[in-house]
């Protein structure tokens, strides 16, 4: 998320909880005591007590976006089950590549290659550009920008002779970084 | 609200938590805790000069660029220009070491401590 897309979605969350909560606190005030007579603002009852049809699509267009926003929020949370097999076209018809086994194959060399580190995780996806792998792991202190070219090409050197496929990005999510002796402990 | 509130805070959670280390290629990156980069630059910095007593070290990345804003600790009577060119040269060192670049701009703040409050920041 772009930092121009968290303004705004921090301001609009701000806004709408405002909202939300003057709308809360008005409701309890009235439960709570019949004579209080708290009026809704003018141009909201003007809005919904004589409903246009300019309205009516404004609202229907605000709802389908909350859902849509809704919905965005749930899979960013809950991104699912990725595909475990991957199918890819080849010279002369396709290829199927195993999620899981090309995840092993990747923690062992990443393993070998930066020893002390502790992979929890592989992730791989394709685009137009070729085969992209995310890893997350515990690594050790060591040079993060010269680790990650040295796993880069070892992975890409492996996984083009293993696998035939060509590994353009690696993206190493890092879960901690500790000396060596302390990982030990 | 509750959903509206969860909402707000899944948006700004992730905020200051890691810093993204980008390769020079654009082939990919590193994303650390930015705890653990800045614990060994602040133990870098509190021994780079006698004086120092303490230090803490905040990195940011914005964009492409690396920050390092520094804040020392010393004994009363030390020579802050000294202990802040040493704490400068340390954590620039260290950053090199632990992330293969350079940092962009390192801010560091000396604070001379008086014989009273010493007490509060000796080990």
């Amino acid at each position: 998320m772009s930092v121009f897309a968290r303004i705004v979605a921090v301001a609009v969350g701000l806004v709408t909880l405002a909202f939300a909560g003057a709308g809360l606190v008005r409701q309890a005030a009235m439960a709570a005591d019949a004579g209080v007579s708290w009026p809704v603002a003018g141009w909201w009852s003007e809005l919904t007590a004589a409903p246009s049809a300019a309205t009516t699509a404004a609202a229907v267009g605000a709802a389908a976006l909350a859902a849509l926003l809704a919905a965005l929020a749930y899979r960013q949370v809950f991104p699912g089950v990725p595909p475990q097999v991957v199918e890819y076209a080849v010279p002369g018809g396709t290829a199927r590549l195993s999620v899981p086994a090309l995840g092993k194959a990747v923690r062992r060399r990443f393993e070998a290659l930066l020893p002390g580190a502790s992979v929890t995780d592989v992730g791989v996806a394709r685009d137009g550009q070729g085969w992209s792998l995310r890893v997350e792991a515990d690594l050790p202190v060591c040079d993060l920008r010269q680790a990650q070219q040295t796993l880069l090409q070892g992975l890409r050197d492996d996984l083009r002779r293993v696998a035939g496929i060509e590994i353009v990005r690696l993206d190493v999510v890092a879960r901690s970084i500790r000396p060596a002796a302390e990982k030990a402990r | 609200m509750a959903l509206l509130a969860l909402l707000l805070w899944l948006v700004l959670r992730h905020d200051a938590e890691a810093v993204w280390l980008s390769s020079a290629g654009g082939d990919g990156g590193v994303l650390a805790p930015r705890a653990d980069l800045e614990r060994p630059l602040a133990t870098t910095v509190g021994r780079a000069h006698a004086d120092v007593l303490r230090a803490q070290v905040d990195l940011r990345a914005r964009g492409a660029a690396l920050r390092a804003r520094v804040t020392v600790w010393t004994r009363p009577l030390a020579d802050p220009e000294a202990v802040g060119a040493a704490a400068d040269a340390a954590v620039r060192h260290e950053a090199e070491r632990l992330t293969g670049r350079d940092l962009d701009h390192v801010g560091v703040r000396v604070r001379v401590l008086k014989v009273g409050q010493l007490v509060r920041y000796l080990p």
